[in-house]
């Protein structure tokens, strides 16, 4: 990491006087710069040191554009950024320039701000651009160390507590039988956290990937209540689905199927057996809304406030035990948020729940 | 005009001429903004209206060298490269000059300079050729009849 933020710049150009010139524009202490007017200079220099940002002049014996092809093979700095300079005439070469992928071009004569500008902004970008890098390779690892080491551990707390507890079932001791239960139960709890906060985390993995398609919603809600289906037929709940006007959504299909599978299998978890889950669509406006209400144990305010604060995620058993993260939710939510939709929750103790999910309608363009 | 023999200003001189009119026109506006800037100079004007004219050089340069580029384009001259070199060297010079010179009477003299030298030298090249190869410029190019 680029601790003492440092901003590394090399400047390369045949003359001199260029390079005293434009190096004396950057000798506050913000920058380390250096210069050089040789290809073989250049090479050693990148090889030596990574460069937060490259300024290369276009117009050489040997041009701008075969240096950066040999500084693109060095190790350090292959994904360096690089401003070409060109003459504000040279329009052919600023052109080849922008071409090129570079980052940006400085024409000269210069105007000193905006040279200053683009010099800082994209050694900045690059540097901030290293750090997420490194904060992701970072996260990778913890989320590795989290499904991995952390995980297995836990394998061995339930076979070994339920051992104790087939060992201590003819004994009196009903303390010792007391806290065999649970070590066990705790450490089923917090496997499945640990699981769902790894599915929670490769769900944000998939945002981050995700790609735009049309969806029909009714389609997906259908789709959704068979996976849902047969947990609520162990607890013979009822799903009822009223479709209104079939519309479509732009949007991200598996997200949004995530979203929808959340709240429905919340509403069947919460529900109490012979209990009644309904799905109802219709379109308000420019959004389509899908309403899942059920007839469930419902939330009192404190909950309900804190449904969607990442800080609090909130965690009840089901009525049949049912176990959860608290980060579903917060998923959902999350979700809605990135389709430019919205989630609204309703709710009475003891009479039941109702999330109302409202998603834009997607129209294709009439030619 | 004012004064202009004691006001060390550049008059026009048939050394300049390159027998393009369109050039010639060009070059004898470039001449009046750098007189105007010595100008300026000796009538002491604040430095941020001398930046100002360096600014309408430095465009005005940018304009000139295309257009002489545009007419090199348009007779396939033999050495529009070197040429085009040329003007390219002389924007990096002006870039060079700008940052460097503190004081604008030295920034003057390049400009006076850098002028005198690249028509007398630079341009009565092109203007040879056009006149050793009998280029009718009427057939290219528009005369400008101010």
């Amino acid at each position: 990491m680029n601790t003492l933020n440092v901003i590394k710049l090399l400047i390369v150009d045949d003359k001199t006087e260029n390079l005293k010139l434009i190096s004396g524009f950057f000798e506050d202490s913000n920058y380390f710069v250096r210069t050089s007017s040789s290809l073989e200079d250049t090479c050693n220099i990148c090889n030596d040191i990574e460069f937060d940002l490259l300024l290369i002049d276009i117009r050489m014996p040997i041009n701008g554009f075969v240096f950066w092809d040999k500084i693109r093979v060095s190790k350090l700095n292959s994904t360096t950024p690089v401003i070409f300079m060109a003459e504000k005439t040279d329009l052919e070469n600023i052109s080849k320039a922008f071409k090129s992928g570079c980052r940006d071009v400085i024409t000269k004569p210069f105007q000193l701000d905006e040279l200053l500008s683009k010099v800082s902004t994209h050694s900045l970008l690059q540097i901030q651009h290293k750090q997420i890098s490194e904060l992701m390779a970072a996260k990778e690892k913890i989320f590795a160390i989290i499904g991995h080491d952390l995980r297995s551990p836990f394998n061995s707390l339930i076979g070994f507590s339920k051992l104790l507890l087939e060992n201590l079932e003819n004994t009196k001791d009903n303390s010792s039988k007391k806290y065999a239960e649970l070590i066990n139960n705790i450490s089923v709890k917090n496997l499945e956290l640990l699981d769902n906060l790894l599915i929670y985390a490769r769900d944000l993995e998939k945002q981050a990937q995700a790609s735009l398609e049309k969806i029909n919603i009714h389609q997906l809600i259908s789709e959704v209540l068979q996976i849902i289906q047969p947990t609520a037929a162990l607890k013979e709940i009822q799903l009822v689905q009223i479709f209104g006007e079939s519309r479509d959504t732009l949007g991200t299909k598996d997200l949004i199927a995530t979203m929808i599978r959340n709240i429905l299998s919340n509403a069947v978890k919460f529900s109490p057996n012979n209990g009644f889950v309904s799905v109802k669509t219709k379109v308000v406006g420019n959004m389509i809304e899908i309403d899942i209400s059920d007839t469930g144990v419902g939330m009192d305010e404190a909950k309900l406030q804190n449904l969607f604060n990442p800080e609090h995620p909130q965690s009840s058993l089901g009525t049949a035990g049912e176990m959860g993260s608290g980060y579903g939710l917060m998923l959902s939510k999350e979700i809605a948020d990135k389709h430019n939709g919205e989630i609204k929750v309703n709710s009475e103790l003891d009479k039941g729940t109702s999330f109302k999910i409202r998603l834009p309608i997607y129209e294709e363009a009439k030619h | 005009m004012e004064n202009q023999e004691n006001d060390g200003v550049i008059k026009w001189h048939t050394d300049f001429e390159t027998g393009i009119s369109r050039i010639d026109f060009e070059h004898k506006i470039f001449l009046e903004l750098v007189n105007s800037f010595s100008h300026a100079i000796n009538k002491k004007r604040s430095d941020s209206e001398l930046y100002r004219i360096i600014t309408e050089i430095e465009k005005y340069a940018e304009f000139h060298f295309i257009s002489e580029e545009n007419v090199m384009r348009r007779i396939d001259y033999p050495y529009f490269k070197e040429h085009q070199i040329e003007h390219f060297e002389l924007l990096d010079k002006f870039n060079l000059a700008k940052f460097k010179n503190c004081n604008f009477m030295e920034f003057y003299n390049f400009l006076k300079e850098w002028f005198i030298l690249h028509t007398t030298e630079t341009d009565i090249t092109l203007k040879k050729y056009i006149v050793e190869n009998n280029i009718k410029l009427e057939d290219f190019y528009y005369d400008i009849k101010i």
